[in-house]
């Protein structure tokens, strides 16, 4: 199978995972979906996406710092068309290889390389060293040989060298997956010591209760994801609005809301500045002026809103300093603009002719 | 040592306004009426929160009021109006926000291009926007007050009065036959004073000609960007030309230092060929940009002492590499450019503008003397007003010696033995002063 035809024939396994501290990606194995441990952050929950599987949050049910893995449970009942085999067959120096994840959130990228390493130790773990182009948001994605089959989970790479990428080899996943199945059990940790899996109920202050260290993971999936200052307050805002906070947030300082036929983005910049904004849709063609006259007469009767344009694009938004934002008046703001950018966004393409944006859904 | 000098230590009361900045001071009680605002705010007293803010915003010229801003009380709302060179802003206050606007030009008389222009400008900013109105485009700006302090309002309005000012000198000059309104409180400048400039700025261009035909025919493009930069720098700050004057240096400026794929070759080129439109432009266009006004903010922001030190050490060693290389023609321009170079880029504090603009003063005698200034340096015999130059040094620094209990006054520090030394020894008394508050 050429690459093409691999990413057709595999893509609905493909998974994006989101966490407030960045994205990742995944593949679907039976029941559950692989991934790395760096990309579920110690978090207990994550916010999944695929082709088939629209942004929802689901549990993280193993992680495994020592082998970088991480098991989340798919408990909507997917059945991609064609699924996912673990390989069982020696690797090899030179093989071809297919990597597939969301590198920079570039949804559903695929590369092709050859192993240029089968066995490569890094401290005492075997890595497949490949020469596929793999960047950050790959990590968790599926390593693929000619045949398909996944061969290793990609895992890290070397900053700043070229063609530097590092798969967990097959081998250590089905290990970690005999070892976690046959527990029966969710919620395990793996002690990056004593490596014995460890049930998350049964740790105290964090402590491995088979070796007695402290378990970073275990603290991080107590601790959780807690906004603070004006995060917190533009969460509580949102959730005021019943906007699901856990799937609309894209990282710590941005979030996306869909709203009927609008988008709003939602960003908080390290100044200080959180921006919302609705990319309404493309300047028109024609009658271009009646757009702008109509434009800067609505901005007369709007408060907190304001329309302008960027780089040919129609924008509805509201922009705030955080430390002038309110409870109060964020709702109110906010709420316009996610009910105004709804109602002008079918006013400018229907009325003025205006350019309907084009848009990935499943980003 | 010119012993007429010895004894002059007259200071003048003329004004002219030099640079971008504000010329005027403000008041003695800047720190004390920002304070009581911050306590009327805490204490919810909004109104009168908002007229200490504004009373801080005044700025004085010779202990008189410029009235920038205003206030009128009534009942329950406080009117304002802030002047900011073209722009007049003008808005209330109630308990619960405060809204300004700044009226621009006819809605009638805007084309296609300004209201896309105003459009894109709206993505820009970051509290006001513009609309249009039956009659007029404005630039406006909304802000409630329930956690208002001075420094929260203080950038929307800066923003606000700024941009309504850039934006109108940048209609008047890109959009022909677009009338700007609103611009009655801008004055005329005296028409003497314009020939005075008129005049300044063809002699200027004359010179730099001369002076650029003697340097090395190859390999002097360094050379001609510290002429043709220092010159534009010059003109800028002495002459503060307006609208498309301003515009278009301004533009030149920034095209020169970011259009990095272009030779310097080429960039002194079009230098040149601006600098030749200003020698061609007839005195009645000349004329027709400029105009007298208040301001109230500053457009640059406060740049840290450190950065300025630098500039001027990495000048000064430049001037050593001339030297070392006896291209001695480009000294006097490049101790120059120092001054101009900092007071066109930086937001620098009043005591450092003061003393580089009395560095510009007795480097440049013949354009401050014919606008009625007291010569501080004579180019003829090469002799400088000593001890006007020293007393007028320490009376910059004096006041603000309470404040920085390490500021030391450096008058007589200064080498008057030729124009070259005294501005080294200028540059390096600067770079010691010592603004640590403690």
């Amino acid at each position: 199978m050429n690459t093409q035809h691999i990413l057709e024939t595999y893509i609905e396994n493909i998974i994006q995972i989101m966490t407030p501290y960045g994205t990742g990606s995944g593949f679907i194995l039976g029941n559950l979906i692989i991934t790395n441990s760096h990309v579920v952050g110690g978090l207990q929950e994550v916010v999944i996406s695929a082709k088939k599987i629209k942004r929802t949050i689901a549990p993280v049910i193993y992680d495994d710092p020592y082998f970088d893995l991480a098991f989340i449970e798919l408990e909507s009942l997917i059945h991609p068309k064609t699924i996912l085999q673990l390989s069982s067959n020696i690797v090899s120096d030179g093989d071809t290889t297919i990597a597939i994840g969301h590198p920079y959130g570039l949804n559903y990228t695929a590369t092709e390389g050859i192993v240029s390493r089968a066995s490569r130790l890094q401290d005492d773990l075997e890595y497949i060293q490949i020469d596929a182009a793999i960047n950050p948001g790959n990590s968790g994605g599926p390593l693929l040989n000619a045949k398909g089959e996944v061969i290793g989970v990609n895992t890290f790479i070397i900053q700043n060298a070229n063609n530097l990428g590092f798969a967990l080899p097959y081998f250590y996943v089905q290990e970690a997956l005999d070892e976690f199945l046959a527990l029966k059990k969710k919620n395990i940790i793996k002690c990056t010591s004593c490596k014995n899996l460890v049930e998350e109920e049964k740790i105290k202050n964090d402590y491995c209760y088979e070796c007695g260290v402290k378990i970073e993971t275990a603290r991080l999936r107590r601790k959780g994801y807690k906004p603070t200052g004006p995060t917190k307050l533009l969460e509580d805002i949102l959730s005021s609005l019943d906007v699901d906070v856990d799937l609309s947030r894209r990282s710590q300082s941005s979030w996306r809301i869909d709203h009927g036929s609008a988008r709003i983005d939602i960003n908080y910049y390290e100044n200080g500045i959180i921006i919302g904004d609705s990319k309404l849709c493309g300047i028109p063609s024609k009658n271009i002026e009646e757009v702008y006259d109509y434009l800067l007469k609505e901005n007369a009767k709007l408060s907190y809103l304001q329309f302008s344009i960027n780089e040919n694009s129609i924008y509805l938004s509201y922009l705030i300093v955080d430390s002038s934002l309110t409870l109060i008046e964020g709702k109110t703001a906010i709420n316009r603009l996610m009910e105004y950018s709804n109602k002008y966004d079918d006013i400018l393409i229907e009325k003025y002719y205006a350019i309907k944006q084009k848009r990935d859904e499943e980003d | 040592m010119n012993w007429f000098n010895f004894f002059d230590n007259t200071t003048t009361t003329l004004h002219h306004p030099f640079g971008r900045g504000i010329n005027a001071k403000l008041s003695e009680d800047e720190e004390e009426l920002f304070d009581k605002s911050y306590e009327a705010f805490e204490n919810k007293d909004i109104l009168n929160a908002y007229e200490y803010f504004f009373k801080s915003l005044e700025n004085f010229t010779d202990e008189e009021s410029n009235e920038n801003t205003r206030t009128n009380l009534i009942e329950d709302k406080l009117e304002f109006e802030i002047f900011q060179g073209c722009a007049r802003i003008t808005g209330y206050v109630t308990q619960e926000h405060l809204y300004a606007e700044a009226i621009m030009t006819k809605s009638s008389s805007a084309n296609v291009s300004l209201k896309r222009h105003i459009l894109d400008r709206n993505y820009q900013f970051t509290y006001a926007y513009y609309f249009m109105d039956e009659e007029y485009i404005k630039l406006k700006l909304y802000h409630d007050n329930i956690t208002m302090n001075p420094q929260k309002i203080f950038f929307p309005l800066r923003e606000i009065a700024l941009n309504a000012d850039f934006d109108k000198e940048y209609i008047r000059n890109e959009f022909a036959g677009i009338h700007l309104e609103d611009i009655e409180h801008l004055e005329k400048v005296d028409e003497n004073e314009l020939q005075i400039k008129y005049e300044f700025m063809q002699e200027t261009i004359k010179e730099l000609d001369a002076k650029i035909d003697t340097l090395p025919s190859n390999d002097n493009a360094g050379m001609q960007a510290f002429f043709l930069l220092n010159t534009l720098y010059m003109l800028d700050y002495l002459l503060v030309a307006k609208y498309s004057i301003y515009q278009k240096s301004s533009k030149k400026i920034q095209d020169y230092f970011t259009e990095e794929n272009t030779t310097m070759e080429a960039r002194n080129n079009e230098l040149r060929i601006y600098i030749n439109e200003l020698k061609a432009m007839d005195f009645k266009e000349f004329s027709s940009n400029f105009y007298n006004a208040k301001y109230t903010f500053n457009p640059t922001d406060k740049t840290l002492k450190e950065d300025i030190d630098n500039f001027i050490s990495e000048s000064l060693l430049k001037i050593r590499w001339y030297k070392n290389n006896r291209y001695k023609q480009i000294i006097p321009i490049i101790y120059k450019y120092i001054s101009f170079y900092i007071l066109y880029n930086y937001g620098v504090n009043p005591v450092i503008k003061e003393l580089l603009h009395t560095l510009v003063e007795i480097q440049n005698p013949s354009f401050f003397t014919s606008l009625g200034y007291v010569e501080l340096y004579n180019e003829e015999d090469e002799s400088f007003s000593k001890k006007t130059i020293i007393t007028r040094v320490d009376k910059i620094i004096e006041p603000h010696q309470a404040q920085y209990k390490l500021l030391e006054t450096f008058g007589e520090e200064l080498n008057f033995s030729s124009l070259n030394e005294f501005s080294n020894s200028f540059y390096l008394q600067i770079q010691n002063l010592n603004f640590e508050e403690i």
